[in-house]
């Protein structure tokens, strides 16, 4: 059991890191907090994805002198791949707070529940 | 009349709940009808909260039997480890000419994947723009309340003196070397970028409108996704069609400061339209 | 390769470069005309390149670069691929003019560039979601349609929409983020992305037993990320507030097409990657087909409850997309082939009737409470007739395209071993709920307005797009109603070749 887990160590703290991000995305009424646990559950799925290019012994995927060599260098894709996923994360995140930035200019609040109860006041 | 003439009439749309009353008949009732709703929806949040709580150790335990069945981490001989990754690392440099077999991969062998990336950067900068870009009276005065551009700091000022030809420099030999070293458009532009924001907050952002302006800043960054979008679709048309052509040596190149420079402009371009609503 | 074949990735591109050039060009009403010629330009050729691989009666894999799978992008076509995305282009175009009007009205004159960029991006990426042939593509494509579906929410800046736009940027990020989790677990499991490749090992994997429990954990949180997104029952809460408060133009393309596209995409992966004898194995299935079960009932059950007509169309929507979860839920061929016929004839049906409504309020101030439209159709008789057929092809009356989905459905149901009672059952009382709320809404347009508290309905203005949209719509909803069988063969065949 325990060997199980020390293999899949960064899968479960992944998985963890999920949940924790996932259940503050439901749960959080505050918006920017959202964000944050938004944040979270991304950078998890790309702890997970970097994990599964590493492999034992190697290293990063830039070839010098020694060529070509398939057995010296890392798995390449799970970079690329995370770069990706970076970069969709940080663009998310830019239109969600500038969204807050707004909410907050018409109703004076970011908590969803004081939303809702701004909007109702208002008769929207 | 029963609600079902109603009905039929067309009154009523339904027969269930709508009740079309004045709207001054129903307002003495509107007070608590107004609490209720309150203590209605404070029982629905924490309903809700709870049912999320268990929802999510639900799902960590699911996801946790999940994690523990995965391929062993690091060992090589994984799934993962197969005849793609063999073929990138083997002849990247050959049928790509990037040693940093990583930029190779994003740009060339999926390079699609890359396009629809930055377009994804282009539309937030879009996006931003349309909930931020001050063109009317409120949108002027709720970016006015957020602005409060700090005084000029001494101390900021002569370090950012000292460090910002430092950053240049790094963020153009990492936008530059991409190919061949740790780097690329997306690490050299955000550098980039970072930079312009120094300079903003430590000389006002009058100062860089001096030399980057709305005009530019579109310039820069339509230019440079549209030489993305446009070698890429070349490059398709011939790869799909069978033609041969030597595209592929510099498209990594090319299509690195192309980014970069997209990048670098998006990058600047959140900064300056969450402060102040404009360029 | 025939010249055909490049059809579909330029058409991608050719939405892709209009929507970045279009963020610069100058003046609302050239950057309206410039996004209508495209969709025009880009319907033409998605039909051209439908009649071309009917006749070919093939599929193909088209390299996005020089390297084939499962090395480089591709993307592959067959007849239904092209079939959607006709349909899905030239609904949109239909949506655009129908919702011209609003649309100047709703958007701030400097910003509607932007939002012309958002519509091109959302016709991409329902092209891509439904060509692609890599399951990375897929998730970024995701991205692309949810920003830009959010933004189309948004355009219209007031703060109604705004709260409904975040709420519904959150549940889209949550469904990404369960997908994007998804495809990592797949890559780990198989070292694949491209779907040929990843259907050899999925098989492989199936019959040694290896890794089952994380196949069957993916498969259940790629369709929990997809059903969130595509408004599958328990996850659709944000759908009526986006749909219901955003302009017409967005309502009739966000509620006609986006939630398509990631319903394309769950078939896709079903068929192409993972096979549907996995997914009954894993009864991965079966929960679908409940939770489009619950979404008939509980979305139509909630139109009935609502006062409000762009909302009232939105719970629809609800509805008719637990339709087609359900045809997924049979599992069967047969059920997807009926799954995607529902996904074409709700494309022509829910932007008829929100471009009729946006007509019809356009009388009354913009007005949309069901009470306040009250007599509008003797104002713009059109539009009232367009929401008739619309409604009335909802119902499933027959002629109209509805019928030809519930007929579908019912066939397919008979090729199940254990669902075809529970599936007549809930087609019938569907039907019966579904009239409940649209009759009445047919017969309040057309009755006469003799409430004293309303104000006078003002004539409405000529508006000549308007009008070409809810006829074209009108016609697409009747052909797909009359003559079903041609197109069905075709989305048969294009399942068999997918």
């Amino acid at each position: 059991m325990l060997n199980l887990i020390i293999n899949n160590r960064f899968a479960i703290a992944s998985v963890i890191l999920f949940v924790t991000g996932f259940v503050n995305m439901m749960v959080h009424p505050n918006l920017i907090k959202k964000i944050v646990s938004f944040n979270i559950m991304d950078s998890a799925t790309f702890l997970m994805l970097a994990s599964r290019g590493m492999i034992a012994g190697r290293t990063a995927a830039i070839l010098t002198d020694g060529g070509a060599d398939t057995s010296l260098y890392v798995n390449p894709i799970p970079a690329g791949l995370v770069l990706t996923g970076i970069v969709v994360s940080v663009s998310v995140s830019a239109f969600s707070l500038a969204l807050v930035q707004r909410i907050y200019g018409t109703y004076g609040t970011v908590d969803l529940r004081e939303l809702l109860d701004a909007m109702k006041k208002k008769g929207e | 009349m029963s609600a079902f003439t109603r009905w039929v009439d067309g009154e009523a749309a339904v027969p269930l709940k709508t009740d079309f009353k004045p709207v001054k008949e129903r307002k003495p009732k509107e007070k608590h009808a107004s609490l209720g709703d309150k203590q209605r929806l404070d029982g629905f949040l924490s309903l809700y909260a709870k049912c999320a709580v268990v929802i999510s150790v639900l799902m960590l335990i699911v996801l946790l039997i999940g994690a523990v069945a995965l391929p062993t981490f690091a060992e090589p001989g994984n799934p993962t480890d197969n005849e793609v990754v063999h073929r990138y690392v083997g002849s990247a440099e050959e049928e790509t000419g990037a040693e940093n077999v990583i930029a190779g991969m994003i740009l060339n062998y999926r390079g699609f994947d890359t396009f629809g990336e930055s377009c994804v950067l282009f539309l937030a900068v879009c996006c931003v723009m349309l909930l931020l870009w001050a063109t009317n009276d409120k949108i002027k005065a709720e970016a006015k309340a957020c602005e409060k551009e700090a005084p000029p700091d001494v101390i900021l000022q002569k370090v950012a003196k000292l460090l910002l030809p430092c950053v240049l420099c790094f963020g153009m030999c990492v936008l530059f070397n991409g190919h061949v070293s740790p780097g690329g458009g997306f690490s050299g532009g955000s550098i980039l970028g970072a930079a312009l924001i120094l300079f903003a907050v430590a000389f006002g952002a009058d100062s860089v409108r001096r030399f980057f302006t709305a005009k530019v800043f579109n310039t820069v960054r339509i230019t440079g996704l549209m030489i993305y979008g446009s070698m890429f679709g070349v490059y398709i048309y011939q790869g799909a069609n069978g033609i041969s052509s030597n595209l592929a040596h510099y498209i990594v190149l090319v299509i690195d400061i192309a980014v970069g420079l997209v990048v670098m402009s998006t990058m600047y371009g959140f900064y300056s339209f969450y402060t102040k609503g404009e360029l | 390769m025939p010249f055909a074949w490049n059809l579909p990735y330029m058409s991608v591109f050719l939405t892709m470069i209009t929507a970045i050039l279009l963020s610069v060009i100058p003046g609302a009403k050239r950057a309206y005309w410039i996004t209508v010629c495209v969709f025009a330009i880009v319907t033409v050729m998605s039909l051209c390149f439908l009649s071309f691989i009917v006749r070919a009666d093939a599929s193909y894999a088209f390299t996005m670069g020089k390297f084939p799978a499962p090395f480089g992008n591709e993307i592959k076509f067959g007849p239904l691929q092209g079939l959607l995305a006709s349909v899905f282009a030239a609904v949109m175009c239909l949506s655009l003019l129908g919702g011209r009007a609003e649309l100047f009205e709703d958007v701030d004159e400097k910003k509607m560039g932007l939002a012309c960029v958002m519509l091109n991006m959302v016709l991409a990426s329902l092209l891509i979601l439904s060509y692609t042939n890599d399951a990375f593509t897929a998730y970024v494509f995701i991205e692309i349609s949810t920003i830009a579906a959010c933004a189309l929410v948004m355009i219209k800046d007031s703060g109604p929409t705004l709260v409904a736009t975040i709420r519904y940027l959150f549940m889209s990020l949550l469904g990404s983020g369960l997908f994007l989790f998804s495809i990592i677990l797949l890559y780990a499991i198989t070292g694949h992305l491209l779907m040929p490749q990843l259907k050899e090992s999925v098989a492989k994997l199936m019959e040694t037993g290896n890794y089952t429990k994380v196949l069957a954990l993916l498969l259940g949180m790629m369709t929990a990320g997809l059903g969130v997104k595509a408004a599958m029952f328990p996850f659709h809460r944000w759908l009526p507030d986006a749909h219901g408060t955003a302009t017409t133009t967005s309502s009739a393309v966000l509620s006609g097409l986006v939630v398509k596209g990631y319903a394309v995409l769950l078939i896709t992966m079903y068929v192409r990657v993972f096979t549907l004898d996995t997914v009954r194995a894993f009864h991965i299935n079966d929960a679908v087909f409940v939770l489009g079960f619950c979404g008939m009932i509980l979305g139509s059950v909630q139109a009935i409850r609502e006062t409000h007509a762009k909302r009232m169309l939105a719970y629809s929507s609800v509805a008719q997309l637990g339709y087609v979860f359900m045809g997924i839920g049979l599992g069967t061929p047969e059920g997807i082939a009926a799954a995607c016929f529902q996904i074409l004839i709700h494309a022509f049906t829910k932007p008829l009737l929100f471009v009729s409504v946006g007509r019809l309020a356009s009388t009354v101030h913009h007005d949309k409470q069901l009470r306040a439209l009250r007599g509008t159709a003797w104002q713009t008789p059109l539009a009232g007739i367009g929401f008739g057929i619309g409604a009335l092809s909802m119902v499933g009356i027959p002629l109209f395209g509805g019928f030809a989905a519930k007929v579908n459905f019912a066939t397919a149901s008979v090729f199940t071993d254990t669902k075809i009672v529970l599936t007549l059952a809930v087609l019938a009382i569907s039907s019966v709920l579904n009239a409940l709320y649209y009759i009445p809404a047919i017969i309040n347009i057309w009755s006469i307005r003799k409430d004293a508290a309303l104000p006078e309905a003002g004539k409405a203005k000529k508006d000549p797009t308007a009008t070409a949209a809810i006829i074209l719509l009108a016609c697409g909803v009747l052909f797909l109603g009359v003559c079903f069988t041609p197109v069905m063969n075709i989305i048969v065949r294009g399942l068999e070749l997918m």
